[in-house]
This record gives C-alpha cells, structure tokens and sequence, in this order.
C-alpha cells in the first residue's frame, strides 16, 4: 500500500537526481571521484551518440545514392 | 521597526530586501523555536533564499525529516478523508500507476542519455542530446577544475604554515646553540682565570720553595675536552658562585 507508494516514490527522485547529473546540473554534492565517474559515463555516451550518428547519415547516405541511380535509370 | 505599515509588495531595492530577509528570517526561526517550546508543538520551518539558499528549522533535532514523513502521511490520509475513494484500491492503483508511468519515462529517457536505445531517435532528437551531453561534460570538467583549484590552494596554505613554523624552529635551535656556545666558552675562560689565581695563591702560600704540585687546573681544563650540559651547567653554576665569592 503505502509503503511500496513511498519505494516507488524514492526510485524516481533517485533517477531524477541522476538524470541532473548526467545533465551537468547540481553538480555540488558530488566527490571528486563522482565526478570523474560521471564524466566517464557522460564521455562513452557521447560516443555512442556519435557514432549512431554516423551510422545514419552513412545510411541515409545509401539510401540517396540508390534513389539517384533508380531516377536517373528512369531517364 | 519598520516607519509605518509595511506594504506587502515585493521590496525593489536589492540591500533593503536582503536586510528584511535576514530580520525577519531570523524573527520567524525564533518565533518558531518558541511556539514549539511554550505549546508543545511538533514545527518544522523551511525557507528558501532567492539565491537558493536553505535556512530550516525544526523542533528536536534531526527531526525534520519525521515531520516531512508526518505531513505526507498526514496530507495523503486526509485526502483519503476528504474524498473517501481515494482510499480505495481502484484508484491507489491510479496515484501509484500514474508514479510507476512517470518512472518508466525517466528510465527511458535515462537510458538514452547513457548512449543506450537510441534508435527510436530521429536525427534531429540525436543531434539534441549530443548537444546536451556536450554541454553538460563542459560543466562536470569546470567543476573538477574548480575542486582541483581549491585543494591546491589549501595545501599551499599549508605548505606556508609549515614553512612559518620550520623557520621559527630554526630561530629557536640556533638561539640554543649560540647559548651553549656562551655557557662552555665562559667556563673556559673561567677555568682560566681561577688557575691563574691559584697557582698564584699557592707560590705565596708556600713562599720561594718550588711551586708545589697543586693540582692545576691543566688536568681540569683536559676532562673538559667532553663535558656533557649536565656536567656543565653544575660547573657553570660552581663558577658563577665562585666569581661571586672573589
């Protein structure tokens, strides 16, 4: 009843505290080793960001070059 | 006292407002204490500055967090009175599935700001969040910086005081030295002094016949080749007695 109320309730606020972090916000009760932590986390997925990224424009890439041969065979 | 009644309006000028806030924050943390104290009431104050700081106040200590847990019970259970469906399953299912689908949204959107599940996301939603992510490692490197900046400054500051108090060591070791230099130099010259008045005394005493063989001060200087302080400052102390007597 109440109390898993209460968990539940706990669960997000601790997501909502990291998710400010991992936004460089509220940054202040944070150790240097949390921090370095966090940073880690941020770089890696900043990575994985760009190199989805790139995987798209590389795909969309494919897709314009196949939709310019199809129309220029038409001519 | 305030000239007058006081408008309640917003104080425009910026150093009245701080000076009112700092008054009357501390009035309303005394009146507070005392309404706790005089009617045995269970009070906890919260106020936040503009600047965000946190001033609290709260009857025993470490308490607010009780009362905190007391006021959500409390403003649940009486919600729960008020409208008595509340209380029931049906929609406790309602207040509790509405916080689990707020979880499911925060896990979602935690997951791709970890650089996981981003397929759903379009370039432009792509392009955001790696916009975001840059902009928040700027502020994560600023912050270590600044803790770097500070920790450096503190040793500094420790290294000075050290340095302060090895440079007032070295005063007090070399002002010992120069001490115990005096102390030995005086008790040769002293030695000196009494020998030559000695052997002096001896001759008159025994009149034209050979000096006799008093026991010089020759051998007495030769022991001294290694006197220790103890040994000295006896020694000193005899001779000052001495130098007194003559």
């Amino acid at each position: 009843g109440y109390q898993e109320y209460l968990k539940l309730k706990q669960r997000v606020e601790f997501l909502q505290t990291t998710q400010r972090n991992l936004l460089g916000e509220d940054l202040g009760p944070l150790n240097m080793k949390e921090l370095e932590q966090l940073e880690n986390h941020v770089e890696i997925s900043l990575k994985h960001i760009r190199a989805t990224k790139s995987q798209q424009s590389f795909d969309q890439l494919l897709e314009l070059k196949r939709k310019v041969t199809h129309v220029s065979l038409l001519f | 006292m305030g000239r007058g009644p006081v408008q309640l309006r917003r104080i425009e000028n910026k150093i009245n407002r701080q000076v009112t806030f700092s008054k009357r924050r501390s009035g309303l943390l005394k009146k507070a204490h005392e309404i706790s104290v005089l009617c045995d009431a269970e009070v906890a104050l919260i106020v936040f500055s503009t600047k965000g700081k946190l001033y609290e106040y709260s009857s025993q200590d470490s308490s607010m967090d009780v009362i905190l847990e007391r006021y959500q019970r409390y403003s649940f259970e009486e919600r729960a009175v008020l409208d008595p469906s509340i209380g029931n399953q049906a929609n406790w299912g309602d207040e509790y599935g509405s916080l689990k689908i707020k979880l499911d949204a925060l896990q979602k959107s935690q997951r791709q700001l970890l650089g996981e599940q981003l397929d759903p996301l379009t370039t432009k939603e792509l392009q955001q969040l790696e916009q975001q992510l840059d902009s928040s490692l700027k502020h994560i490197r600023s912050r270590k910086n600044q803790l770097l900046f500070e920790s450096i400054s503190e040793l500094q500051k420790k290294e000075k005081s050290l340095k302060d108090q090895n440079g007032v060591l070295q005063k007090h070791l070399v002002e010992t030295e120069k001490e115990k230099n005096n102390v030995l130099s005086n008790i040769h010259h002293q030695e000196q002094l009494n020998g030559a008045t000695n052997i002096h005394h001896q001759e008159q005493l025994n009149g034209a016949t050979t000096s006799s063989p008093s026991p010089t001060p020759a051998t007495a200087q030769d022991s001294m080749a290694t006197p220790n302080i103890g040994y000295l400052c006896f020694h000193l102390v005899h001779l000052v007695e001495l130098g007194r007597a003559t």
